[in-house]
């Protein structure tokens, strides 16, 4: 028998606004996934290649002053991005040209290291955000509360967007702000200024529809074994369907600049190379075209399909 | 007057009726809401919380327009679950802190809050353990401790005492008890268990095939049927019927120490008194014929049964 028991007592407060209640399944999601020690380990190696796009900024900025260390920005425009007419530019004039290596050098970061690193982190632990609800039918307690299916999933859905904006959006901006630092007069700021814009637009395009497919895959299966299959699978056999599919034309040797084109429209079956294509323009990198609008609504149209989908699956699931 | 005050829910699962126009009032205090296995009770709760879009009906729950304000609705109810359900990798008072933060409760509040319904749950340190470890009894000490986290005006109850060893039931409906009478909470408790029932509750609805068959107080339904008596002896009396028919009153045997005088009544006690001393018994009580909550039950489901055919 307690000495003292308070036993029942009501409370009584200020609650929150609604719109809030979102972003606590997101927090109370990310915590929990934030646990996993492996997580947190390949989120510190996704952190790597910042530091080499950092270097690439070091190199082109003291390059204005100290012309032996062009050589190297130069090498890597030539070498890795292809761009023999900006390398040269950055051996000749390298003031003149900033903003269009800053652009190119901050795509090559969300292309490369981080494209590849955002399809398997997104892949290692989107898959369980939902399916692990299904399976505990913890959809009931989130849902019994001032919360709608829509917002659960936009919930779930924020903790890949908070991971991957650890892995893309966080270092792009820090690069950009160090280099404005790295710079050594103020007039970078006035020409790059728009770069900040550019790098939200391309996370907006980069994780917005990742997570809602992820997101979707998820809600298909109370075994997130299956979704995470699903997931590589599709990055995969995008990427092979689009290599096998161009792989005739490349084999040809020397091809004309009309049959470099026409393989554009094979990357609509690869995921991978669709998000490449909308990132490099919004990077200023191409020019907006019909086939820019054909990607866009692709990209768009599965969204919000796959939004469609998993809501109507966790609003079936009440059913049962 | 009534919390839930709700009409003509109706809903289907393709052709199948599931409510079939539905009238549910329920006033302060607790409620059983009775049913056999399918007969459309979590269905019901559902609808009522919003969790099912109903195919039709309406009313009000806590003066809020239903189903229009669902969402408000469920601002001031705490529904525990029938299903064993609870969210992997978080440990108890993480839970029951998310589910008060759900509900509104600011951060550093909800956590306090998490604590103190947790002690009044009777959750020890346990409450530190991932909640995938947990017993059956516990996870229903840890749905109902998330259904009172954010004080909530309105408590649904979805077989709240299954997997509870018979104490821990016992202080479960002393908890549901304690709360309607002292607290001011409304309750609806579905179960199949009609003892708990008859423990708590104050009023008793039974939902059969979708439709409501009875719907009255606790007190009104056990109200005796019948005048008579049931006299309950100290030893064992076989001959018990037989003596007090030959003394004028009409009588069967129940049990060897028990049986049931007809047509009898608190008036008539001094007769009864006088045969029991000429059998030399000890009479334990003397009740009136009153209707079991089983037969009730039973009855109920039987001319729903007997209306179908």
């Amino acid at each position: 028998m307690a000495i003292l028991d308070l036993g029942y007592r009501e409370w009584r407060g200020d609650r929150t606004s609604r719109a809030t209640r979102w972003p606590v399944v997101a927090s109370s999601s990310i915590s929990l996934v934030w646990r996993a020690f492996w997580l947190r380990r390949l989120m510190i190696f996704a952190m790597l290649p910042t530091g080499i796009i950092l270097l690439l900024f070091f190199l082109y900025e003291q390059g204005l002053e100290y012309r032996e260390l062009r050589q190297p920005v130069a090498a890597f425009l030539r070498g890795t991005m292809q761009n023999d007419q900006l390398s040269r530019l950055v051996i000749e004039d390298p003031a003149t040209v900033r903003h269009e290596v800053w652009s190119l050098m901050l795509y090559w970061f969300f292309r490369y290291p981080q494209g590849v690193l955002s399809v398997i982190v997104v892949g290692m632990t989107g898959p369980r955000l939902v399916s692990y609800d299904l399976r505990s039918r913890a959809y009931l307690l989130y849902l019994s509360r001032p919360l709608t299916p829509l917002e659960y999933l936009i919930g779930k859905m924020a903790v890949l967007w908070f991971l991957l904006a650890l892995i893309t959006t966080v270092p792009a901006m820090l690069v950009y702000f160090a280099g404005l630092l790295l710079s050594p007069n103020l007039n970078a700021f006035l020409v790059t200024w728009d770069l900040p814009f550019r790098i939200l637009g391309v996370t907006a395009v980069t994780v917005i529809p990742l997570s809602a497919v992820c997101i979707c895959y998820s809600s298909l299966t109370s075994e997130s074994r299956f979704a995470t299959f699903a997931w590589f699978a599709t990055w995969i056999l995008g990427w092979v369907s689009y290599a096998i599919l161009t792989s005739g034309f490349l084999m040809r040797g020397r091809n004309s600049r009309f049959e470099i084109e026409s393989l554009n429209r094979w990357r609509l079956v690869s995921p991978y190379h669709i998000l490449d294509f909308i990132q490099s323009w919004i990077f200023g990198l191409r020019n907006f075209s019909g086939e820019m609008a054909v990607a866009l609504a692709l990209v768009s149209g599965v969204t919000i399909l796959s939004i469609f989908v998993a809501h109507r699956r966790i609003a079936s699931t009440l059913r049962k | 007057m009534f919390d839930i005050d709700v009409r003509n829910i109706t809903k289907r699962f393709g052709r199948r009726k599931v409510l079939d126009s539905v009238r549910l009032r329920v006033r302060p205090g607790v409620t059983g809401l009775l049913g056999p296995n399918g007969s459309g009770k979590s269905t019901l709760i559902k609808a009522l919380l919003g969790l099912l879009r109903a195919d039709g009906g309406e009313g009000t729950v806590l003066d809020l327009a239903w189903p229009s304000q669902v969402r408000a609705i469920r601002e001031s109810v705490g529904y525990l679950p029938e299903d064993d359900c609870y969210i992997i990798g978080l440990q108890g008072v993480e839970a029951v802190q998310m589910m008060a933060r759900l509900s509104g409760l600011p951060r550093a509040e909800a956590l306090r809050r998490a604590h103190e319904v947790l002690d009044y749950c009777d959750m020890g340190q346990e409450r530190y353990r991932p909640v995938e470890t947990y017993s059956t009894g516990m996870r229903q000490k840890l749905k109902f401790a998330q259904c009172l986290v954010h004080d909530p005006r309105l408590i649904i109850l979805d077989e709240p005492t299954t997997g509870l060893d018979p104490s821990q039931r016992d202080e479960f409906l002393q908890r549901i008890s304690t709360l309607a009478k002292h607290h001011g909470k409304t309750i609806l408790l579905s179960t199949h268990i009609l003892h708990d029932v008859r423990q708590v509750c104050d009023d008793v609805i039974i939902l059969v095939k979708g439709r409501i068959q009875v719907e009255d107080s606790l007190e009104n339904l056990s109200c005796p049927v019948e005048s008579g008596l049931f006299i309950k002896f100290l030893n064992d009396m076989p001959d018990a019927a037989s003596r007090f028919c030959s003394a004028g009153l009409q009588s069967h045997t129940v049990s060897s120490n028990c049986i049931r005088v007809v047509g009898a009544s608190a008036d008539g006690i001094g007769e009864i008194w006088r045969v029991a001393a000429t059998m030399g018994a000890v009479v334990q009580s003397v009740e009136p014929i009153r209707r079991s909550l089983e037969d009730i039950f039973i009855e109920a489901v039987g001319e729903a049964e007997l209306g179908n055919t």
